[in-house]
């Protein structure tokens, strides 16, 4: 065995270069592979963090809707109903402005003793709040701080419900409270505000803690049903709205197809590794299958030559992976800092270094076994090359059964059929490759007769050599691989950005005022800065366990063209996206029961939309739901913190707030957008990588021809022609690479559409823009 | 006329050609011998320009290949001088009618009178029914023969042959050197050639021994 490592040794002396290009490039693959698997973690641990700091530790909600009698709760109530099996918290919307900028700030009124029992917050630095001083505090985030230029300690004036207050910095606290309010303020000093001009609040005095929406902390497992109940059961609280914390993160982030997503990503970083790393460890062992043949000519074992291959690629796995790894981190760190995450501090999991270790180990070992198979037996030699001959038609078929078959197997059809798509362009392109510069072959050397060869035939030798050399038809198989990869990740992450962007833009209005009354639209309606009002319910609902988001309009301009709308839905009329349709199998004229509350109601699907919009659009009136939200959209050219200012100014005393119709959706898929955030710039990532890896693939297989170069040379044909010679074949193995993944991307396209489908998500096709 | 001056080769400091000196003039045949390391084939490389002498000249018609640009040689290599070497060097991705083709298709020379060459010599060498296979499907002796036929198809002024027959059987080779000499009468080629058979270097006009790096007087 020593002479056969002396041998290795040698030959890695000999020519450094390629094992230096293998080991940079089992590096990359490393980074690629660790950044997918860090973001999955990463959004995980947002996801996590974010229902921690929204919610706390609380296990339900309670908040007013349109038919709520009273527009304000009491905790202590909620405390006492529930025997005090659980801490309640209560929180009170207050946006606040100041008067001279005219800026607004969205703000919260707790009960500053309470609202640790279900909220931590982490303050980046505070001063004590004592009881003297409580009334006139106000805790602040970062962000405010730094907009209005204010700093721990330092006093200011806004403008709350309609009366000056002045409030001193006395925390602040790097992300904002909740998740989504820039400061938060003690409610007994808010409601002293109100005593001079409330004889109810006056007579109530600092017990008087209004909240409009309630954070219940239950406190021992398995009660919080029985908690729901007994507040459903109070006259006071059976009106309200219930939520299930754990509800909503699964509606809001939709965490499981997401997940799959992360899946998708890392798989497809492995198809694009697996190809670079082969392709380039192809052309080093290429050049040596007749070195090998010698050896076992001079009597080597197999065994022997076999754990020579293991042991070489193993050594550059050795060296490329602490290198890998170094590079992880910073690269890894780039996407936490350029994503955006809010609540999640990075912290590096070992585990994901040790799994992305452990497959670029495995991609490197399969990378050996294969060669070592090709070398041993040639008649398997035969069948692998001829792989593409089984794979192709058995990808047809798992394609045709994709887009055929119910929705609810598609995607582990889509999953067999891309892993197929996959070996019959590895095994295929080079035969197919090999295929057509025959034929071209031909019809060159016809001319060539007919013409009397009067043509420099550069071009004709580049024909030749493709046709002939191994190592450029891996060139092409490498290039059709990584260009699906990137086409399919570049147009998944195209189409879900489209589609995200089109939520923000799909209601045809400034801004939403939830949990609004009569009372706040006449108030609405009369300012001249507002040209129209709508009403909208937004709920959501479940239909045959699947939770789905719910929209009913007053108005068919409520909506903004991106919908595909011309009318609203009459009687129990339904509207459906087409991909809730694949999802839950539904077609016009099918009736279907939604639970919406504690009710089931009957509707009749009566048009499937084919935007991508995932909310279910019906009539509320028609079965005795009222509208919950008002949409306000100001007259043309109006500036949007000015109708802002005066919409907050019209509802002060209506215990509602407004928010910025684009961000109503934001919340929705602050999850979603992450996700594209990262892709965005794993792409970038994976292009660079691939780029490498094919730069490497060209330099290692033109120094490995060097000698056949210098044949030419030698022959007669000047460096020149060399020169156009090689351009040609670099050509012709682009032209046919690019066609030939352009055609394989449609495929795999198709079929990561029609796989999602299963999820409920329908992809844009945005192909031309790929 | 090919001229040597006083040419000299090192390899790891050891000399391997110690200042020869040679005219070859046109129309010639020589055969060069000398035992195994006398520096045969390095001097055919230097001849050949494949191989700069550490020090002398090698001229070509009175003018030093090594000072030519690459686009000058690359064209001095298809029209002047012919070359077939120890180990054939056939282009594997080329078919054998490819490879004889080369020079020709590079120096825009297909016509009807190589046309005709082509196929005299390929029937000569009997090689014409694996024109269609490539290098590695032949044997030593086919590739031999299709290097030789590579070498002449374009009737360069000089063709340098190191052992020709090294890889043929008897008949092959008198075949061969038959050619070759029919060659270097008909068409006034200057053969120069390496080969250890005396039976081959007889069919030259002038023998040159080399023992030791120096000419044998």
């Amino acid at each position: 065995m020593k002479l056969f490592f002396k041998h290795l040794k040698n030959s890695i002396k000999r020519k450094p270069i390629q094992p230096l290009i293998l080991i940079l490039t089992l590096a990359l693959a490393m980074v690629v592979i660790t950044a997918c698997i860090n973001v999955g973690i990463f959004i995980n641990g947002e996801t996590d963090e974010r229902q921690v700091v929204e919610y706390g530790t609380a296990d339900f909600t309670v908040s007013l809707n349109a038919t709520s009698k009273s527009r304000f709760m009491f905790s202590d109530k909620a405390e006492e109903i529930l025997e005090n099996k659980a801490k309640v918290v209560g929180l009170y919307d207050l946006p606040v402005y100041f008067s001279q900028t005219n800026q607004t700030a969205f703000g919260v009124a707790v009960d500053f003793y309470d609202v640790e029992q279900v909220f931590e917050f982490e303050f980046i630095e505070h001063l004590p709040i004592t009881s003297s001083s409580v009334n006139e505090s106000a805790l602040v985030s970062l962000d405010f701080a730094e907009k209005y230029n204010l700093g721990l300690g330092d006093s200011f004036t806004v403008n709350v419900l309609g009366y000056d207050k002045t409030y001193t910095i006395k925390a602040i606290s790097k992300i904002p409270f909740m998740g989504s309010y820039e400061l938060m303020v003690n409610v007994t000093g808010v409601m002293r505000l109100l005593a001079s001009d409330s004889l109810l609040v006056s007579s109530l005095g600092d017990s008087f803690k209004p909240s409009n929406t309630l954070y219940v902390n239950v406190l021992e497992d398995g009660f919080v049903n029985d908690c729901i109940t007994a507040l459903k059961n109070d006259a006071d609280f059976s009106d309200k709205t219930f939520q299930n914390v754990a509800n909503i993160m699964e509606q809001d982030g939709e965490i499981g197809p997401m997940n799959t997503i992360v899946y998708v990503l890392i798989a497809l970083s492995l198809m694009l590794s697996v190809a670079v790393v082969f392709c380039c460890f192809y052309i080093i062992s290429n050049e040596r299958t007749g070195e090998n043949a010698l050896f076992k000519a001079l009597g080597a074992t197999a065994s022997k030559m076999n754990l020579l291959q293991y042991a070489e690629i193993g050594l550059y796995w050795l060296i490329g992976a602490p290198i890998g790894l170094a590079l992880s981190i910073p690269f890894s760190k780039l996407i936490y800092r350029v994503v955006g995450f809010r609540y999640f501090t990075a912290k590096f999991s070992p585990l994901s270094f040790v799994i992305s270790s452990a497959l670029t180990l495995v991609i490197s070992v399969f990378t050996a076994f294969v060669f070592i198979i090709s070398e041993r037996r040639p008649k398997k030699l035969k069948k692998q090359i001829s792989l593409y001959k089984y794979t192709l038609p058995a990808f047809l078929l798992t394609f045709i059964l994709t887009i055929t078959l119910p929705v609810k197997a598609r995607f582990i059809l889509c999953c067999i059929s891309e892993i197929l798509l996959f070996i019959t362009i590895f095994t295929g392109v080079p035969v197919i490759f090999k295929w057509i510069t025959s034929v071209i072959d031909k019809i060159l050397c016809k001319r060539q007769i007919k013409n009397n060869g009067t043509k420099v035939a550069s071009f004709g030798y580049a024909v030749k050599n493709v046709k002939q050399v191994r190592v450029l038809q891996n060139s092409c198989r490498l290039l059709s691989v990584i260009l699906v990869v990137i086409f399919t990740i570049l147009t998944a992450v195209n189409s879900a950005d489209i589609v995200i962007n089109n939520y923000k833009s799909w209601l045809n209005a400034d801004f939403a005022i939830p949990n609004s009354t009569a009372s706040c639209r006449e108030k609405i309606e009369k300012l001249d800065s507002v040209e129209n009002v709508y009403s909208i319910l937004m709920t959501s609902g479940t239909i045959n366990d699947m939770s789905i988001k719910m929209l009913s309009i007053s108005d068919v301009n409520a909506l903004s063209d991106t919908c595909d709308l011309d009318r609203t839905p009459t009687g129990n009329e339904l509207f459906v996206p087409l991909a809730i349709c694949d999802r839950q199998n539904l077609k016009i004229g099918d009736i279907v029961y939604i639970q919406i509350g504690e009710s089931q109601y009957e509707f009749k699907v009566s048009k499937l939309r084919k935007d991508n919009i995932n909310v279910v659009i019906f009539n509320s009136e028609y079965f005795g739901l009222e509208y919950d939200t008002l949409l306000a959209d100001g007259v043309e050219n109006i500036e949007k913190e000015l109708l802002r200012n005066q919409l907050l100014s019209a509802i002060a005393l209506e215990m509602t707030t407004i928010v910025d119709c684009k961000e109503l959706f934001n919340r929705l898929f602050v999850v979603g957008s992450l996700y594209i955030n990262s892709g965005w710039f794993i792409l970038p990532m994976m292009i660079l990588f691939a780029v490498i890896g094919m730069v490497d693939n060209v330099v290692i297989s033109y120094r490995a021809r060097r000698e056949e170069f210098e044949l030419y040379s030698l022959s007669g044909m000047s460096k020149k022609t060399v020169r156009r010679m090689i351009f040609f074949e670099l050509l012709l193995t682009a032209t046919f690479g690019l066609v030939l993944s352009l055609v394989s991307s449609l495929f795999a396209i198709l079929l990561l559409d029609n796989g999602m489908r299963t999820f409920g998500y329908r992809m844009l096709l945005a192909f031309g823009i790929a | 006329m090919i001229q040597i001056q006083n040419v000299t080769k090192s390899y790891n400091g050891e000399k391997v050609l110690k200042g020869i000196d040679l005219t070859f003039s046109d129309k010639e045949f020589v055969s060069i011998m000398g035992a195994s390391g006398s520096g045969k084939s390095t001097l055919l490389s230097i001849i050949g320009g494949f191989l700069r002498p550490d020090d002398g000249n090698v001229l070509w018609e009175g003018q030093n290949p090594f000072d030519f640009t690459d686009d000058a040689l690359a064209g001095k290599r298809r029209s002047y001088m012919g070359f077939v070497f120890q180990s054939f060097k056939l282009i594997s991705t080329l078919t054998a009618k490819d490879n004889i083709m080369l020079p020709v298709t590079l120096s825009k020379k297909i016509n009807n009178e190589t046309l005709e060459y082509f196929d005299f010599l390929t029937t000569e060498l009997e090689i014409k029914p694996f024109l269609n296979k490539y290098p590695g499907q032949l044997s030593g002796g086919q590739c031999q023969r299709v290097a030789i036929a590579r070498a002449l198809c374009y009737k360069p002024s000089v063709v340098i042959l190191d052992e020709p027959t090294g890889a043929l059987d008897s008949v092959m080779e008198v075949k061969v050197m038959e050619l070759l000499k029919r060659v270097n009468k008909e068409q006034k080629t200057t053969i120069i050639q390496v080969t250890h058979s005396e039976k081959v270097s007889c069919y030259g006009d002038r023998i040159i021994r080399l023992k030791d790096g120096l000419i044998v007087k």
